[in-house]
């Protein structure tokens, strides 16, 4: 790999598909990850629940330990009710957490380090939390725009605010595991690099490079905290906004 | 008559410890079963409870400045919009700004768990 | 998101599709709808296995055991109250056949001794009865022996009255005289 710390992120075409009005839809590295984090979330979930047993196994002790943590976010957020967005926010959940761990090998690419992937995410959640808001309030979920108990004169700069604070979820949203994910991969590659550049240079380089490899295998340790981290808050915020769908402002 | 009391308090002292036994053993399997089923009904609850714990503490520390900055962005590109549908440059994008600079704030203080006005977010517990 | 979009598709027009370099390959826009398309077919096929099929199985496997924990649990709690109950009622029953057992054994004393003492008093009733009649008789007798004592005396009286003076004294005379020696 070359010592570019962006070159990780580069996108290359495995097989070339197909090309509609100029748009390349070719099968990348990235869909090859993307199909990666989805196979090995079922192939987990597969094993967890192959010989359910009222003892669990050490698999079905895991695969049961994530459907309660994702459930229990889910209920603690939104309540009994919101348990019918379960299964997409448990898949939102586990397909984020498993792009970000499987970014973590060496040579892998991480797929949520794309911020066209992040924005989709995040643009669907909220175009669902719209979607379901309507559909159950009505007209009514726009008071998520008008809190109650403001003086008439203000209330257009204050709902402008609200429809500025509601736009920027998404891209919150998006830009903060995207960049969480691409600025600690870059940071990894360029500790790691200078590993590498400063052990080529002889006995005074190698222990210079201590340095920055002791601080390579913190930052991993770190990055591996991160990548559960931007799941779980790219899970609990899209519970969150569901959130707002189901209870819209009082 | 001497000789049959001291039969029956015979029979007595003979019996008690027999009784009282049995007896504090069904309270033992009893409190043993509540506090069997209590943990059973907690452990959901429980769980949830670190959950949400470990969501407010980190979850908030990585929200905060992508709130803001998630807020200006939005503020700014909205008034770029207009002021090139419109012809206004550079007010709409100065208003804008400054209202998605206030966005922002507000963003973080609802992140911070400060302001829960627009909805319960994540103040089911005080 | 709008906005959002248009800028970041504004910016990757203008670098163009320079590869490597200090370019960011997230801006190339040319790799979006491969991402996109991708990310669909993905997404969607998990979001279907998850949905229909897999979390289903482990909601399954949770509520199995959770309800066998309850029913376990209510099994035990019913054992135990009946556990409870059929000592209290064994306590019960032999609290009952004790006093039982007393009131039975009181009984008994009480019955044998009125039994006896209404044999005592027969006994002594008949005793009594017999001593009576002994005694009746052994007046009679003692009576019949006293008559025959006043005849065979007035007839000694007599005689030896008769012998003495030769002449004989009225039968009452002799009578009275005996009786007043008898006191």
């Amino acid at each position: 790999m070359a010592n570019d710390p962006l070159h990780q992120f580069q996108i290359k075409p495995i097989i070339d598909l197909f090309n509609v009005g100029g748009m390349d839809f070719s099968f990348t590295n990235s869909s090859l990850f993307m199909v990666a984090a989805a196979g090995t979330v079922s192939a987990i979930l597969f094993a967890a629940s192959r010989s359910a047993s009222l003892v669990p196994s050490r698999i079905q002790s895991i695969g049961e330990l994530w459907y309660e943590f994702v459930a229990n976010m889910v209920r603690q957020v939104m309540g009994s009710e919101g348990m019918k967005f379960f299964p997409f926010v448990f898949t939102v959940f586990s397909f984020v957490l498993m792009s970000n761990l499987l970014g973590m090998f060496p040579y892998f690419f991480t797929v949520t380090s794309h911020v066209v992937v992040t924005a989709a995410l995040a643009v669907f959640i909220i175009a669902m939390v719209v979607v379901v808001g309507l559909a159950k309030h009505g007209l009514h979920f726009f008071k998520l725009f008008v809190p109650s108990g403001v003086p008439i004169a203000i209330l257009p700069f204050i709902s402008l605010i609200e429809v500025i604070s509601f736009l920027s979820r998404p891209v919150s949203l998006a830009l903060r595991l995207f960049g969480n994910m691409m600025a600690g991969h870059i940071v990894l590659k360029v500790f790691t690099g200078f590993v590498v550049s400063l052990g080529a240079l002889g006995i005074g380089g190698i222990i210079g490079a201590l340095f920055p490899l002791a601080m390579g295998v913190a930052l991993t340790g770190f990055e591996f905290l991160v990548a559960f981290l931007q799941a779980f808050v790219f899970a609990i915020l899209t519970c969150v906004y569901l959130n707002d769908a189901l209870h819209p402002g009082h | 008559m001497a000789d049959k009391g001291k039969q029956d308090n015979g029979e007595k002292t003979g019996a008690e410890p027999g009784i009282a036994g049995p007896d504090k053993r069904f309270s033992e399997i009893s409190a043993r079963i509540a506090a069997e089923r209590r943990q059973a009904e907690t452990f959901q609850g429980e769980t949830g409870r670190r959950t949400s714990s470990l969501g407010k503490t980190w979850g908030s520390a990585f929200r905060l400045g992508s709130e803001f900055v998630a807020a200006v962005l939005v503020g700014g590109g909205l008034g770029y919009l207009i002021d090139r549908l419109l012809g206004t440059l550079p007010f709409g994008l100065i208003i804008l700004l400054l209202a998605g600079f206030a966005a922002g704030i507000l963003n973080m203080a609802r992140a911070a768990g400060r302001v829960p006005k627009a909805g319960d977010r994540m103040n089911d517990e005080p | 998101m709008d906005a959002m979009a248009s800028e970041t598709t504004s910016h990757t027009e203008v670098p163009g599709e320079a590869h490597g370099g200090g370019t960011l390959p997230q801006l190339d826009s040319s790799t979006y709808p491969s991402q996109l398309l991708w990310l669909v077919i993905t997404f969607g096929a998990l979001y279907l296995l998850l949905s229909k099929v897999l979390l289903p199985k482990i909601a399954n496997a949770i509520e199995v055991r959770q309800s066998r924990i309850a029913a376990d649990l209510a099994q035990a709690e019913q054992l135990n109250d009946d556990a409870r109950k059929a000592s209290e009622a064994y306590d019960a029953a032999l609290a009952h056949a004790r006093t039982k057992a007393n009131s039975i054994a009181q009984e008994n004393r009480a019955q044998v001794l009125s039994e006896l003492d209404a044999e005592q008093a027969k006994v002594d009733a008949d005793l009594a009865a017999r001593l009576a009649k002994a005694e009746k008789q052994i007046a009679s007798t003692r009576e019949k022996a006293m008559g025959e004592v006043e005849g065979i005396a007035s007839q000694l009286v007599e005689d030896v009255v008769s012998e003495l003076t030769g002449s004989k004294p009225s039968s009452t005379a002799i009578k009275s005289a005996i009786s007043a020696a008898g006191r």
